[in-house]
């Protein structure tokens, strides 16, 4: 079944054609709501809603980009909307202020390649977590970060690049990223 | 692991590497969103719950009415036909199996007993071969993938547990966990062998926690065999324990062998590829071969995690105190609405509800109920509870017994009088006096929550329950034939019942609990006496619910 053909049978709510959509994005996106997600639980249940919203709203696909860029935009904002509403998310870290927290290099997870890059992301905390998600991962902008999270465009920033170097720190012990070659200066060449 | 990035191109690195990640939901997210999205074929589950209120309602009428007894008995000479034809067919099962007893603990204990006691040499052997799959998501814990595990003590304390390839799938998974390891296997007549003095076959082997390593094992083996005693040289690979002669003897001796021994030699070359540790205790760390390998468990690991979880944050219990005012209602049974004339003199055709004086009395419940989230909207919720219930009927107490009669129903249906003696007057007598029906009910209430409104703090839901009552003790006055008098008895009780109930409570959210109130009403469905009796009785609870919930 082609994209055009979904598309129209998702416009007249045909089961079928919403079951040949959401077998072919539901994977990936399934890996966007787990960055954001608690667990895997929560991440279905962040699907679900996100698809939902994806079939109900599909007459506003404006045929203007890829279908998968559309989707994936609800999905993270249905994630943020899910953080918002639970207390948790506003309880556990608070945006502001999660600059002391450590983490335990135990609490590393040890998942081959793009699987472990997920994971070492989702031991980083939740505030940290959902500002990189959005501004490394997802590309918006710091002031729609601020607009999204109810918080200051500098304090996107801060977090983010505490997040950055956390999660550098982290992949870096996990021997993924490398670190720089420090770059010899002239002065330090010609000694 | 060689990286083609650095840091310095660090967000198209995690683009990259995020889009490669792909994760696959279960069926469960799909058939959510179909519901939503074709509410109108939502009506399978909608007419599940019918069938199961239906069914309650069924088992309710069931046990009441005249005919109980012989319905029962009926029932009772039908289930011991089938469980005599049952157990004949086990019996013809039984002999053409074998009887294998054999639980790996059993064989475990031995050899830990011999570690002990300090007096032979225990050897625990372990053959990996690569024809079978095996996992461990702890860092501290795997198994090969098939493995001949042989436990081998000296002298008479010896037991090998040998799995060999096959075709069918044999799993076996450690856990982290206090208690002792405990394997269970399940016996299968097909035709598998177990060598030496015992013989018999298994399909599933489960192994529980141990201690605090978690071990996790899925192979395709599926023949085990067990060799008591077995000769030391059997085992593919030799081992023998980690810790000294003095350690050992002071180990515990709920100590698992499995825990404290290692590999150390292998004899069988052909055997010895993908050798690794069985599982140890941190110290003892696992070795996995191949980076396929790791790969493989680490791969394994990530999309087969416990589904234990699925559970986690849907499930609540509810407690809860309901005071309430009990009202009741009476009829005439339908068949004897017009008595005059029919032989039963007595009978005085009024209504009965107004024959009496009768005044509502107070009544009380408390609960315990497993609640979980089935929708955001929806909770389901089942539990135990325990009922009482007084209604005053106001008479007058003679000092001398009188004669009277109260009418039953025959099981033709036809009215006839049976005659008691009461000093209970409804009318007339000496001291007034208040008589108290009451029961003392245990039920299980079965029913839904549904969130009518909901803020950050505060929800409304609306409620209702089918309850399956059985009555543990009654009081219970019957009014005569000519509604003259109150006679005393419980024998024509109905023991068996069915409530129904419906609230709308508010839900207010507090640190760790929520608390509901809301109004209540209880309808008991079937009357307090059963069909013989005249008079249906049917009581009518007003309440007020308390209840506090916690997430499990």
């Amino acid at each position: 079944m082609t994209e055009e053909q979904m598309l129209a049978g998702c416009l007249q709510n045909d089961a079928a054609s919403q079951d040949a959509l959401y077998s072919r994005h539901s994977p990936r996106m399934l890996g966007v709501c787990y960055r954001f997600a608690k667990n895997r639980e929560d991440a279905e249940d962040m699907l679900q809603e996100g698809f939902i919203k994806v079939f109900s709203q599909i007459h506003q696909y404006r045929n203007e980009g890829a279908l998968e860029g559309w989707i994936r935009r609800i999905m993270v904002h249905t994630c943020i909307n899910s953080l918002k509403k639970n207390k948790k998310f506003s309880d556990s870290v608070d945006i502001s202020f999660a600059g002391g927290i450590g983490i335990r290099e135990e609490a590393i997870p040890s998942i081959m390649q793009a699987k472990e890059v997920v994971e070492c992301i989702r031991v980083l905390p939740l505030g940290y977590r959902t500002v990189l998600n959005l501004y490394a991962i997802e590309g918006y902008s710091h002031k729609e970060i601020g607009i999204m999270l109810d918080i200051e465009e500098s304090t996107s920033r801060s977090q983010y690049t505490r997040a950055k170097t956390m999660l550098e720190d982290i992949l870096i012990k996990k021997k993924i990223l490398q670190k720089p070659k420090e770059k010899t200066t002239p002065v330090a060449a010609a000694i | 692991m060689e990286s083609k990035y650095n840091i310095e191109n660090f967000e198209r690195f995690l683009r990259d590497k995020t889009d490669e990640f792909k994760m696959y939901p279960s069926k469960r997210v799909w058939y959510s969103i179909y519901n939503n999205m074709h509410p109108g074929n939502r009506l399978p589950s909608i007419s599940m719950c019918i069938v199961l209120i239906c069914s309650l309602l069924l088992v309710g009428y069931l046990n009441t009415g005249s005919n109980q007894e012989m319905r029962a008995a009926k029932v009772l000479e039908k289930s011991s036909t089938i469980a005599s034809t049952e157990s004949n067919s086990r019996n013809i099962t039984g002999v053409s199996m074998a009887s294998p007893v054999c639980f790996y603990n059993a064989a475990l204990a031995q050899t830990s007993t011999a570690v002990n006691n300090g007096s032979a040499d225990p050897v625990y052997a372990a053959t990996a071969n690569r024809s079978a799959h095996v996992f461990g998501h702890h860092s501290n814990a795997s198994l090969p993938r098939s493995q001949n595990i042989a436990g081998n003590g000296s002298g008479e304390n010896t037991a090998a547990v040998d799995i060999s390839t096959s075709t069918q799938t044999l799993a076996a998974v450690i856990e982290a966990g206090a208690q002792p390891p405990i394997i269970t296997v399940n016996t299968n007549p097909a035709s598998q062998f177990l060598a030496g003095t015992d013989q018999g076959t298994f399909q599933d082997v489960s192994i529980n926690p141990v201690n605090n390593n978690s071990i996790a094992i899925a192979t395709t083996s599926k023949n085990l065999s067990v060799q008591q005693p077995a000769a030391k040289d059997q085992a593919g690979i030799k081992a023998v324990p980690e810790a000294d002669a003095k350690t050992q003897e002071n180990a515990s001796n709920e100590a698992v062998a499995v825990n404290t021994l290692k590999p150390v030699e292998t004899q069988q070359a052909d055997n010895a590829a993908p050798s690794e540790t069985v599982a140890g205790q941190s110290t003892s760390a696992a070795t996995i071969t191949t980076a396929s390998d790791k790969a493989w468990i680490e791969n394994y690991a990530m999309y087969n995690r416990p589904a234990t979880k699925k559970w986690a944050g849907k499930l609540s219990w509810q407690a809860y105190l309901t005071p309430s005012v009990v009202y009741r209602k009476l009829y005439n049974n339908t068949a004897n609405k017009d008595l005059s004339g029919n032989g039963t003199g007595n009978f005085n055709n009024a209504n009965v509800d107004v024959a009496v004086t009768q005044k509502p009395s107070f009544g009380l419940e408390t609960g315990l109920s497993l609640q979980y989230d089935f929708l955001k909207i929806l909770k389901l919720k089942a539990g135990l509870q325990l009922n009482y219930t007084r209604y005053n009927a106001q008479a007058y107490e003679n000092q001398h017994p009188i004669a009277s009669s109260i009418t039953l129903n025959s099981e033709e249906n036809l009215p006839y009088e049976v005659f008691r003696t009461t000093p209970y007057s409804n009318n007339i007598g000496l001291n007034p006096v208040s008589l108290h029906n009451e029961t003392y009910q245990l039920s299980l209430p079965v029913g839904a929550d549904l969130k009518l409104f909901s803020t950050d703090l505060i929800s409304w839901y609306a409620g209702a329950t089918i309850q399956p009552t059985f009555v543990m003790y009654a009081n219970s006055y019957l009014i005569s034939s000519d509604r003259r008098n109150y006679i005393k008895d419980r024998s024509m009780l109905n023991r068996f019942n069915v409530n129904a109930g419906f609230e709308t409570y508010l839900s207010f959210k507090t640190s760790g609990y929520t608390w509901q109130v809301g109004p209540q009403f209880r309808s008991q469905i079937f009357s307090t006496n059963n069909k013989i009796y005249s008079v249906e009785e049917r009581l009518m609870n007003f309440g007020f619910k308390i209840g506090i919930t916690k997430k499990l």
